[in-house]
């Protein structure tokens, strides 16, 4: 009794699932489990629109779903890429740098194990002034002279144990006496922002490595902190994101010799009422930025996880279109100096890098420290 | 081949050498003899004008050794000589000043020796000369040779990627012997930041464009291990020591970013620790006092 009691359970339910199968498939095939429709890319706010211009023509091109971007900042991007493997995770990060010793440690440690990277290009932070004003070759040293909240007592002749004075500056000739005598004012990016953490990292600390006072700091930390304090006497002007649009207004209205930092492709928009400044003697160019003689440039670079694509490709299926994003990302008609990511704004890589890069997509080549 | 070939080998190999040296100091001594030339081109503290002077002159005396600028000196009864005639060899126009007598111990002994005894005198000057020549091409470096060619301005030399990578020279260390080693230590002056790691991985991206050879390589490979032990979490390299002698090579000396202090610092905190606490003791007693 027991006994035919369960045989026409398990009858009745597999005329159920067979009837659910045509059902099912009726809105088209749907991913297995562990998979997902469409790529899932994590980007920092400054690769945002490369990221975009590639969704679009990767959309265009091959007829998948749009890729999901979700823009945050460049440690959150990476800490979320590695986290995992799995339809829950990016299938790839965008950033302005590359991937660090440690945020590499811990994908291997979380199974991520094999990563192909892409190098799309170059951008840069630009001091830019409006055009008219009095153009300077400023040194690193002269915008931390303007910036930064204390300066060592002794200026030049200051030595390792020299004492840090409030920064008391308001003209160009206060910071430089080879400098015209117009008052400080520089307008940047907001602290929290994805620029400000490189006008720290470019322009003060770079400057930072070069004054005697800081090679006597051992410790890193104390070090930054000390170098990288902005003053808040209203010299240094915050613009919240999107610095594309919202420094405009402050820029159009600002006194003589207001300087400003943006990145490069927002000047290429703007440049026909902004002037480039050159920096340590070398201007901001295309040329120069390419060859990374400018000294805030920064790459635009894509890692992507093989273990996300399909099966014949080496991975486990989690998603479909990997391979072809990463093919389009490295196509001549994205990246190349017709390229329409030129167009928004990137900075072309040599004809031998660019080949490199497809050669290196094409194979899937893995990366390693 | 035998130990006795061997042997031969290389003292026809030492003798050949000495040969050649002879060689080369025969014809120098000849070229200064048929091809005399001005004391202006040959500089007033030349020791060819000095010997030239001793075996042409040697009624005159020493040759004195004087400032650039200065004419070479002949001590003499102080009256300069404008011209002097060498004979049949041609003419040597040479300014002197006479400052002061001759030595008379030393002169007699000069002029006593003839022409060939003078001869000799400056063909061993010249053998002298030309083996340490030869020998200093194959001899090693000096440590002070290389602490003088330590530049860190240089921005793709091995010493200012070092310097970027927060160790600078500490010490050289040298042995001499049959096999020399010469080693260079490294100390850590300097931890990095993260952007100071980005910053020195671009600059190693822009040195491998720049300086393709294996050289280079090598030390970029250097100061990739130095960062992926420091940025590594729980070891930092303290100590770098590059060896150049007898094989070049590099040691990490890895200490933990937790461990304990040296002794002599151990005992320089805890008299810091140790003031704190007496100088907090009598604040606090000053402020109980009425």
């Amino acid at each position: 009794m027991v006994t035919r009691l369960r045989l026409a359970c398990c009858r009745l339910a597999l005329v159920a699932a067979v009837a659910a199968g045509p059902a099912g498939a009726a809105d088209g095939p749907t991913p297995g489990a562990g998979q997902r429709n469409e790529l899932f890319i994590v980007s920092s706010t400054l690769t945002r629109p490369y990221v975009i211009g590639l969704v679009e023509g990767f959309g265009k091109d091959f007829g998948l779903p749009t890729p999901d971007v979700k823009t945050t900042l460049i440690k959150d991007a990476f800490e979320e890429f590695c986290a995992g493997i799995g339809p829950e995770y990016p299938d790839i990060v965008a950033g302005p740098r590359s991937i660090s010793r440690r945020e590499f440690a811990r994908c291997v440690k979380n199974g991520i194990l094999d990563l192909v990277e892409i190098d799309v290009g170059d951008d840069a932070l630009v001091v830019v002034t409006k055009k008219g004003d009095p153009v300077n070759n400023l040194s690193l040293k002269d915008i931390w002279g303007a910036l930064a909240a204390e300066k060592p007592q002794h200026g030049e002749r200051g030595d390792w144990f020299d004492d840090f004075v409030l920064n008391t500056t308001h003209t160009w000739r206060d910071v430089n006496p080879t400098l015209p005598d117009i008052a400080l004012k520089i307008i940047g990016p907001a602290a929290g922002t994805a620029i400000y953490q490189f006008v720290k990292d470019f322009y003060m600390e770079g400057a930072c490595r070069k004054i005697t006072t800081f090679k006597g700091y051992y410790n890193a930390e104390d070090r930054v902190r000390q170098c990288t304090t902005f003053r808040t006497d209203g010299v240094y002007q915050e613009i919240m994101a999107p610095i594309a649009r919202n420094f405009i207004e402050p820029m159009r209205s600002a006194p003589i010799g207001t300087l400003a930092i943006i990145p490069f492709a927002v000047w290429r928009r703007q440049e026909s009422w902004l002037d480039r400044l050159p920096v340590e003697g070398v201007l901001p160019t295309e040329a120069s930025i390419a060859a990374r003689d400018y000294v805030a440039v920064y790459p635009v670079r894509m890692y992507v996880k093989r273990q996300h694509m399909q099966p014949d490709m080496g991975g486990k299926g989690v998603v479909k279109g990997l391979y072809q994003f990463i093919v389009e990302a490295t196509s001549e008609q994205a990246i190349g100096p017709q390229g329409f990511l030129v167009s928004v704004g990137l900075v072309a890589n040599g004809d031998e890098q660019r080949e490199a890069m497809r050669t290196r997509a094409r194979r899937l080549e893995r990366f390693a420290y | 081949m035998t130990d006795r070939s061997v042997a031969w080998g290389r003292a026809r190999a030492v003798g050949g050498l000495l040969v050649d040296c002879l060689t080369v100091a025969g014809v120098l001594a000849a070229v200064s003899f048929c091809f005399p030339a001005d004391a202006a081109t040959l500089g007033s503290d030349s020791p060819l004008i000095r010997q030239t002077v001793q075996m042409l002159l040697p009624e005159e005396g020493l040759a004195r050794a004087s400032q650039p600028g200065e004419p070479a000196g002949v001590v003499g009864s102080g009256e300069p000589i404008k011209r002097l005639a060498m004979g049949s060899s041609g003419t040597v126009r040479m300014d002197f000043v006479r400052q002061e007598e001759i030595p008379s111990a030393l002169a007699p002994e000069m002029y006593s020796r003839g022409f060939f005894g003078r001869m000799l005198d400056t063909m061993s000057y010249y053998v002298l000369y030309v083996w340490e020549w030869a020998t200093s091409g194959i001899s090693p470096p000096s440590p002070l040779s290389f602490a003088q060619s330590y530049s860190e301005k240089d921005p793709d030399s091995f010493a200012s990627l070092l310097a970027d990578a927060g160790y600078k020279l500490g010490e050289i260390e040298t042995d001499v012997g049959i096999v020399p080693t010469v080693y260079f230590k490294f100390k850590n002056v300097r931890q990095l930041s993260e952007a100071d790691v980005v910053w020195l991985e671009w600059r190693l991206e822009k040195h491998a464009k720049r300086n393709p050879g294996w050289a280079a390589a090598a030390q970029r490979s250097i100061v990739h291990t130095l960062l992926e032990i420091n940025e590594g979490g729980d070891f930092f390299v303290g100590t770098l020591k590059v060896r150049l002698l007898p094989l070049p090579a590099a040691d990490f000396t890895l200490e933990p970013y937790e461990g304990g202090l040296p002794e002599n610092l151990d005992v320089l905190l805890r008299a810091i620790q140790g003031k704190k606490i007496s100088q907090r003791r009598s604040r606090a007693s000053d402020g109980d006092s009425p």
